[in-house]
């Protein structure tokens, strides 16, 4: 009866989904309402401030054209970000299997994660053109590392009970790290992945802002350069969109991928033992 | 120990033996530790062990010993005749915490012992854990999460994963030792009850004399630091005997004899604090 009560009432504020929609919505209407009409009473150039109306004509006549940008960034975004998700958690896989060859390698991933990947743009810019390649590459370089941490860190942050009690079953390496290891590790990877997605999106822009034939990054800095500031305007909000949206893709993945874990349970946190 | 000539003659009398094992552990400091000194002990199919002594005397080493999960600094442990060099074959294992995994129901906690040994199918590995379960009291649980039960309901669980595939050594390291004296109690009643079903060996490592008295056939006491076992006492009381420590005037007495071999200063204050009713009522008795 009261089984699956946890899963149902899942990660809810007090009032469940429907009032916290409500709440947001409310505070971003009063947020435009506050834009339009200071528009209204003030009267600011077009060009300096213009008005959610004529951000909203943006959208509908060059609606097309955003949306191409947008999936550009998105694209580099989302392949940076995937890749840094594979290498990263193999990496810190490997590390944490190998003390010598975590010693050996520190120092230079931390090299490589202190230089600011936006000095390698030009770099890339010259290897491999104004195409997508150099801002998958900066977008990588900038999120791999919080996922390499996280991952490394939620490994060595395992009970040295479970792994005893792994060897007490008979379980090899591999099955120690797929059934024991991994699984609780996988809290310390998403919270790696939720800084990172939003550093994802980050480094492509900057990547786009060195050089590029497309992407919202691209768009913002010919708008700028043409005082087109509604157009400007209407990709930023494009690109805020698309960047909760992509924290979004990652709450939801963690939602369905630890329903377990102590962050992702609703109601109230206690043990149905004592209920 | 005591040094018991009939077992040097009769070595295949015991399934498990423990050689002369000591333990030392290097210090992130570079010092040499001796966590247990040279400690021997033979043990018969199917008996229950205790190990009682004060924190730091290497109990839990020598268990991880036992076990083959902790290689010993010297001596050596056979077990079933064949030396012990890693984890041993049916070895069942609980610790002070549940360590149970909150990604798996209940159900698949306990199965996951016989999936990772590929022993029997799916549906006789859930029979298995639905019958172990149902005879701790957790019936109907089998679908529930880790975290939706007690503590007391959560050892019950690991206590159900250490039995499933049936083990001839069950280690215990201080399994009751988190919980509340009521649900303390009860668990000894269970583990008894299932251990009479089963007879693995048990070695059960705990701080609380009471417990020691009236769960084992034999109580190495230790002493302190560096660990070695400095006695052997035989429990002779009939069984079930678990919840009678209160009633029973033989098993008192043993807690005495055991309590008088650690001595006062050498009882660790969380045994005195976190003691259930019962091994207080011996030290009021002592």
């Amino acid at each position: 009866m009261k089984r699956r009560r946890i899963f149902q009432r899942q990660a809810t504020a007090p009032g469940g989904w429907g009032r916290a929609v409500l709440h947001a919505g409310a505070a971003i209407v009063a947020l435009l309402s506050i834009w339009e009409a200071s528009v209204r009473i003030w009267h600011p150039a077009r060009h300096v401030w213009p008005a959610l109306s004529d951000v909203a004509g943006v959208f509908a006549t060059k609606g097309p054209t955003l949306l191409a940008n947008a999936w550009a960034t998105a694209y580099e975004t989302l392949i940076g970000f995937g890749l840094a998700l594979i290498v990263g958690v193999a990496g810190g896989i490997v590390m944490n299997s190998s003390r010598r060859l975590a010693q050996a390698l520190w120092p230079s991933i931390l090299f490589a994660q202190m230089t600011p990947k936006i000095a390698l743009a030009p770099l890339l810019l010259a290897w491999f053109g104004f195409g997508l390649i150099p801002k998958i590459i900066i977008a990588f370089l900038i999120t791999f590392f919080p996922i390499l941490l996280s991952t490394y860190t939620g490994l060595r942050a395992v009970e040295p009970e479970k792994e005893e009690l792994a060897r007490s079953m008979r379980a090899g390496p591999v099955a120690y790290l797929l059934r024991f290891a991994f699984p609780s590790a996988l809290p310390f990877i998403f919270s790696g992945a939720r800084i990172s997605i939003t550093l994802a999106v980050i480094g492509a822009i900057v990547a786009e802002f060195v050089g590029a034939d497309k992407g919202l990054g691209q768009l913002l800095l010919q708008s700028a350069t043409n005082l087109d500031t509604p157009l400007l305007i209407a990709a930023v909000l494009l690109l805020g969109s698309m960047g909760v949206a992509l924290y979004g893709a990652v709450l939801l993945a963690e939602y369905l991928f630890i329903p377990w874990h102590i962050s992702q349970r609703g109601g109230d946190r206690v043990a149905a033992g004592e209920i | 120990m005591r040094a018991d000539a009939a077992s040097i003659t009769r070595l295949s009398e015991f399934a498990l033996q423990v050689r002369d094992v000591s333990r030392v552990f290097s210090t992130h400091r570079g010092e040499q530790v001796t966590a247990l000194g040279a400690s021997s002990a033979n043990v018969k199919a199917g008996e229950f062990i205790a190990l009682v002594g004060p924190s730091g005397c290497g109990k839990t080493t020598l268990l991880k010993i036992i076990g083959g999960l902790l290689p010993p600094s010297a001596g050596s442990v056979t077990y079933k005749g064949e030396p012990v060099t890693g984890p041993v074959d049916d070895l069942g294992i609980v610790f002070q915490q549940p360590i149970l995994l909150d990604w798996r129901t209940v159900q698949s906690n306990i199965t996951l012992q016989l999936s990772l040994r590929h022993l029997l199918d799916p549906a006789e590995q859930a029979e298995r854990a639905r019958a172990l379960l149902a005879s701790v009291g957790l019936a109907g649980f089998e679908d529930r999460y880790p975290w939706e039960l007690s503590g007391g309901q959560q050892q019950r669980v690991s206590l159900c994963r250490a039995l499933v595939h049936r083990p001839g050594l069950l280690l215990m390291d201080e399994p009751f030792g988190a919980l509340d004296a009521m649900t303390r109690e009860q668990l000894q009643a269970d583990l008894e009850e299932l251990w009479i079903a089963a007879r693995p060996i048990v070695v059960f490592v705990t701080h609380d004399v009471g417990e020691a008295v009236s769960l084992a056939d034999r109580v190495l006491v230790f002493s302190g630091k560096p660990g070695r076992i400095v006695e052997d006492i035989r429990i002779d009381v009939p069984r079930p005997r678990a919840a009678s420590l209160l009633e029973n005037p033989k098993l008192q007495n043993y807690a005495k004899q055991v309590r008088a071999l650690l001595g006062p200063g050498n009882v660790p204050p969380k045994a005195v604090a976190s003691s259930s009713t019962t091994s207080n009522t011996v030290r009021v008795q002592s």
